[in-house]
């Protein structure tokens, strides 16, 4: 057992390591940071994926799309397990904007060029004993999406 | 199922009643087995007279919750909120918590997930809100 990342503090460097990554625009030094197997929902509520496949092929549209992340200060949970961190996101409004207009989750603007999705969400990580994400869970919703200029 | 304007605002009532020492408006937010998790990770608080007896001690101990800015979830289920809570033992407690409140069809909290660490802890620091929000800002920007 890695206790310096199963520690509180060890959690939430993780938490903000993976801001860093996505930041950074390097999609296998971010799946470094989630096991095999790991299992995500982004938004919660609506899907949930699993395993390095799924996860590269949703990091690789987000970086392609200029996702840049704002991390806001992270708490850790007593069980030895999770992190959760604020997380305001924005990327391109393409390709995602006309999915989630698809879905209903927000009104498509007139003109997409040049037009940004901005995202608050709260992360929450659950983490193994090894010091890996095992689960992620980012909970957001239609009045947390905004398209901007 | 409770729209998002709706479990957005039920945070900021229940933080309404709590300070205001309405321990029974504030529990009447919630279902009578609801299961309250302070802090994750400890043994859950069940069902509403255990509850009762969570938030009588909480007002007795002058307890002032400060919600942030909520978000919700695609399924009509959850909220999530960040909130700074003051404790007054009379040892000043001050926490920093991010909190998941899960519903029922009909609005009402059946599970509550209040996530903080012993590292979201200070104990005999009494800062001003409006301080606390300006180291936030300060270090979210640095």
């Amino acid at each position: 057992m890695n206790r310096a990342l199963t520690s509180e503090r060890g959690r939430k460097d993780l938490a903000l390591e993976h801001c860093r990554r996505v930041n950074a625009g390097d999609v296998d030094a971010i799946l470094e940071l989630y096991a095999d197997r790991a299992t995500f929902a982004d938004p919660v509520g609506w899907n949930v994926r699993t395993g390095r496949d799924a996860l590269r092929a949703h990091f690789e549209e987000a970086v392609a799309a200029g996702l840049r992340e704002v991390p806001g200060e992270p708490v850790a949970g007593q069980d030895g397990m999770h992190a959760f961190i604020p997380v305001t996101a924005v990327m391109d409004y393409l390709p995602r904007g006309p999915v989630y207009a698809e879905r209903g989750w927000l009104v498509p603007p007139a003109d997409p060029a040049g037009k940004r999705l901005k995202r608050r969400c709260m992360l929450l990580l659950q983490i193994d004993e090894t010091g890996l994400i095992r689960e992620s869970q980012a909970f957001w919703g239609k009045s947390d999406l905004d398209v901007i200029g | 199922m409770p729209d998002e304007a709706f479990r957005k605002a039920m945070v900021q009532e229940y933080a309404r009643r709590l300070n205001a020492g309405d321990v029974e408006g504030a529990l009447d937010l919630f279902t009578d087995d609801v299961v309250f998790e302070d802090p994750v990770g400890r043994p859950p608080t069940v069902g509403r007279e255990a509850l009762r007896r969570h938030l009588v001690l909480s007002v007795e101990n002058h307890v002032e919750e400060t919600p942030g800015e909520s978000v919700t979830s695609m399924c009509g289920r959850f909220v999530v909120t960040p909130a700074r809570v003051v404790l007054r033992t009379p040892a000043v407690m001050s926490l920093y918590i991010i909190g998941i409140v899960e519903f029922n069809d009909e609005g009402l909290g059946c599970h509550v997930r209040a996530f903080w660490g012993m590292t979201d802890m200070t104990v005999g620091v009494a800062r001003h809100p409006d301080a606390t929000a300006q180291a936030d800002a300060t270090r979210q920007h640095a």
